[in-house]
């Protein structure tokens, strides 16, 4: 093999250490993250893969971080935010946090659903002779039959939500234990309607062992007369 | 019923095709109820019915209704949500055919083609209008306090769609280029991913679990989900038949800044980042079929096509792992194998 033939590594571009004080630090990687590999199929997967998680984790970080400047417990809001609605919902928060023993979902159910108003009025007949002597039935006047109260026995927040499917005839509510989504945290047991004629409307009744996990609880409201479901009730124990 | 993996792999196609056809079916009917039908028609009503009654693919109320229903809602609890998704959706496609100039949606003449653009952005405001009605008609059907969290939800998604819109109109107003992939994916994910998959998946969540689930899982989820589904979208652009519905090269045309286009420019010479920021320039007004044929041979050159055909697919691969997050614990049903469908779905439609 002639000099000629054999093969030359090119000479690197240094020889030594570069002792300038700018090189301590790394650049960083470039902001478009287009590097080289990146032109290949595959690096476009990884890439593209890289690159999506680091947008979505700063848009979620942002939409966080400006629910914690408006004193929001969650980063639900995202980044921008949604004026008077947001207040709306403020306005009903505090109305849990204050009141600690009011769901405006009953209220509203109970509301919306003439039947249901009526099952409560006229179910337990104890409860009927309450109502009738003074004239005010739901049938006939829907504001004063509308009331219904949930009582939450409860040292930490909760919400509660009682949804009742419209129904066709009457029926006197019971409702079973509620279960977490995670089966290894007991239920909430205390859990009741109470139709109690000496009480001025008919009234949930839920309490909360101060060990309770936050999580939210859920259980089925039957027909205590068929056991047939006619909805729901949702307790959630914020931490 | 257990529903086993492999079994929903293998029938993912057909699945979304019938679940689609389906709840797109119900969500149009739905529709059709809302429309109004007095006067004036000629020049309002029938303009409004156009677009709605064009059959799109319906993704985003099937997606909602979908993820009600995994989570245990019923369907007539989720379906003014639904319409509610629809009828923006429409609304916000006669005005975007607007500003982008488009010339054709759904197989047919875009609506101020046809009507004039005056008319038509009217149109357009009215069916934003009447979006807002089965969100208030929600109260009735699914209680004050969860209309009004969707009702929350409906208003920040119409933000999040209204900034995305702002900046991809606005890199084609200030002729930027040389932007990057986190430029796009941000764009996308504000302009296309709230509406189209995010506040879906999310406002369907709240009606389904009674507002009792962390509503950030279905934010990364539908952001993959999205950003594919559009990336993939862009490239039908550039590539698909007639059976796509909308003019072929249509982006290059209205100097939408896509991945191709900006991956393009990145590794463009000198030489050709200048005549292609000519090209984009708006004042240099429309676009040759020569220009545009040029800026399609670039891409070609630098791969474009291939490089966002990669990062679809990555997306797609982090959209499923997401799913999995997101829909932890949910049981299996034929709403959820549809909506873990939809990743792959979106590689096979036209």
């Amino acid at each position: 093999m002639g000099t000629s033939e054999r093969l030359h590594r090119t000479d690197a571009e240094r020889c030594g250490p570069l002792r300038h004080a700018a090189t301590y630090l790394r650049d960083p990687p470039p902001s478009d993250l287009d590097q080289p590999s990146a032109d290949a199929p595959d690096g476009a997967v990884a890439h593209g893969v890289r690159l999506g998680y680091k947008v979505i984790e700063e848009q979620i970080l942002q939409g966080q971080q400006l629910a914690q400047r408006l004193g929001k417990a969650t980063g639900g809001l995202g980044t921008t935010g949604s004026g008077e609605v947001n207040v709306l919902i403020e306005r009903v928060l505090s109305l849990y946090k204050d009141v600690g023993k009011l769901c405006i979902d009953a209220v509203e159910a109970v509301a919306r659903s003439p039947a249901i108003r009526s099952g409560f009025a006229r179910g337990p007949e104890a409860a009927k002779s309450s109502h009738e002597p003074t004239g005010r039935s739901a049938a006939r006047e829907p504001a004063e039959g509308a009331r219904f109260v949930v009582e939450v026995a409860s040292r930490r927040r909760a919400q509660v939500t009682l949804d009742l499917r419209l129904s066709p005839g009457l029926f006197v509510p019971r409702v079973h234990a509620l279960h977490a989504a995670d089966a290894s945290i007991s239920p909430l047991t205390t859990v009741s309607f109470d139709l109690d004629p000496a009480l001025p409307e008919p009234m949930l009744r839920i309490e909360v062992p101060d060990t309770q996990p936050a999580a939210t609880y859920t259980g089925v409201v039957v027909d205590s007369g068929s056991n047939a479901p006619r909805g729901t009730v949702s307790v959630r124990l914020l931490p | 019923m257990q529903w086993p993996v492999l079994a929903e792999t293998a029938c993912t196609p057909s699945l979304v095709r019938e679940t689609l056809a389906e709840y797109g079916a119900i969500t149009r009917e739905a529709i059709l109820r809302y429309l109004p039908s007095g006067a004036p028609q000629q020049h309002l009503y029938e303009l409004i019915a156009d677009y709605p009654q064009r059959g799109g693919k319906m993704m985003r109320s099937s997606l909602c209704i979908a993820t009600a229903r995994a989570f245990g809602a019923r369907l007539e609890d989720a379906i003014g949500t639904a319409v509610a998704i629809e009828l923006l959706h429409n609304a916000l496609l006669i005005h975007d055919d607007i500003e982008d100039g488009s010339e054709r949606r759904r197989g047919r003449p875009t609506l101020h083609m046809l009507h004039g653009v005056s008319l038509a952005l009217n149109a357009g405001d009215a069916l934003s209008l009447l979006s807002l009605r089965p969100l208030i008609d929600n109260i009735g059907r699914i209680g004050a306090r969860r209309a009004l969290r969707v009702l929350e939800e409906s208003e920040r998604m119409a933000w999040e769609s209204a900034e995305g819109q702002a900046m991809e109109l606005g890199w084609r107003r200030d002729n930027c280029n040389g932007l990057s992939d986190a430029d796009y994916l941000t764009m996308v994910l504000k302009k296309t991913c709230w509406l189209a998959t995010i506040h879906p998946c999310r406002v369907g969540a709240l009606i389904g679990t009674h507002d009792g689930i962390d509503l950030d899982l279905f934010i990364r989820f539908g952001f993959f989900l999205g950003a594919t589904f559009q990336i993939q979208d862009d490239l039908l652009n550039l590539i698909a038949d007639e059976r796509y519905g909308k003019e072929l090269h249509g982006d290059i045309f209205e100097g939408k800044r896509t991945l191709m286009l900006n991956h393009a420019y990145r590794h463009a010479t000198p030489a050709q980042r200048g005549r292609l920021a000519e090209i984009l320039d708006p004042a240099n007004g429309a676009r040759t079929d020569a220009q545009v044929e040029w800026t399609r041979d670039l891409m070609a050159t630098h791969g474009s096509v291939e490089h966002a055909r990669g990062i679809a697919h990555g997306l797609a691969g982090a959209a499923l792992h997401e799913f999995t997050s997101a829909f932890d614990g949910v049981p299996e049903s034929r709403d959820k194998a549809f909506i873990r469908g939809l990743v792959t779905w979106v590689f096979e439609r036209t």
